[in-house]
């Protein structure tokens, strides 16, 4: 079947591009960067999810640089998480139509 | 309405021309099919039957003025970096569109990866890739202007590789987008310029066009393209 073999294809295609969106995910710095007001003065924490509870890790003085990679870090990781919500959907399609029955 | 297919394609030229390195690369593939829309119009439409594949032929020697990262480029628009085969051809990958870069293959056993430096890339070096560079044209897509290969080298490629191709469906694909051309550009009154570039194909090159057409049950043709 001509269709098989494309739908095949493209499903290596989409398994390779799940496996690398899942990387670039890793590759992110985790957490993410939280600016709290105290008395005037500004503190930055880093809020790393642990299971059930979220963590407040204190960041000393970070610099412009810091703070910006940590704000494309979660431009970055939204924009990851919906791309390969995207493939998986593509996936489980492909899946399902190679194992549909072939139409008489 | 425009897909989201489409819409992120010309994201990735607009980009690309941006970066100043558009100029220096060829649109081929099914991709320059939507391209020719615009060259036929008035005459027909060629189609689009497209893949998820967007591919750059990259001539050589290249000609960019300056280094551009391509990868980190795209990232922006949520594109990673992954590689393809045993040979690691690069592929720059998002759900809607495989971007790669391909090179000619220089001499007999030259098949495999190059790397193109200026782009921050590799590219897979494939044979007949010299075919489309014999004459292109520049066509609009949307707001950006792209190099693509003149509808009748887009034909002549087309039949020159549908007998390597290893699967049937692939082979019907090429062979169907290379005769839909093929009928517009004998519309257009334009089978002078196809004739001009046979006459610059090697004798076996020409034997295997008109062979690829007989094959097809389309003799007619290659009498129209005074192979016959």
């Amino acid at each position: 079947m001509a269709i098989k073999e494309l739908l095949k294809e493209e499903l290596g295609n989409s398994l390779r591009m799940e496996r690398d969106y899942r990387r670039e995910l890793a590759k992110l710095p985790q957490g993410c960067l939280v600016k709290k007001m105290v008395r005037g003065r500004a503190y930055y924490y880093v809020a790393v999810r642990e299971g059930a509870r979220v963590r407040f890790r204190y960041l000393r003085n970070p610099d412009e640089k810091k703070i910006a990679a940590y704000s494309e870090a979660k431009r970055a990781r939204a924009q990851y998480r919906k791309l390969l919500g995207d493939v998986q959907r593509q996936i489980r399609f492909l899946r399902k139509a190679l194992n549909a029955k072939q139409a008489v | 309405m425009q897909s989201k297919q489409y819409d992120l394609c010309q994201d990735v030229l607009r980009r690309l021309d941006e970066a100043g390195v558009l100029r220096g690369l060829v649109l081929i593939g099914s991709w320059c099919l939507v391209l020719y829309r615009e060259y036929f119009r008035g005459v027909g439409d060629p189609g689009a039957v497209r893949t998820r594949d967007m591919d750059f032929l990259v001539p050589s020697p290249s000609v960019f003025a300056h280094k551009v990262n391509v990868p980190a480029l795209l990232k922006e628009l949520g594109f990673v970096s992954g590689f393809r085969g045993e040979e690691g051809a690069m592929v720059l990958q998002h759900p809607e569109l495989l971007v790669e870069f391909l090179v000619p293959e220089r001499g007999r056993g030259g098949a495999g990866v190059r790397d193109v430096p200026k782009l921050g890339v590799n590219a897979q070096a494939m044979r007949f890739m010299d075919v489309p560079l014999m004459k292109t044209v520049r066509l609009r897509f949307g707001d950006v202007m792209v190099n693509a290969p003149h509808p009748a080298v887009f034909v002549l490629h087309k039949l020159l590789v549908v007998p390597r191709r290893q699967k049937a469906e692939k082979k019907e694909k090429d062979f169907a987008s290379a005769l839909a051309v093929l009928v517009l550009l004998d519309k257009k009154g334009e089978m002078a310029i196809l004739h001009e570039l046979l006459e610059r194909f090697p004798a076996p090159w020409r034997k295997s066009v008109a062979r690829t057409l007989s094959a097809h049950g389309k003799a007619a043709w290659a009498a129209a393209m005074k192979l016959a």
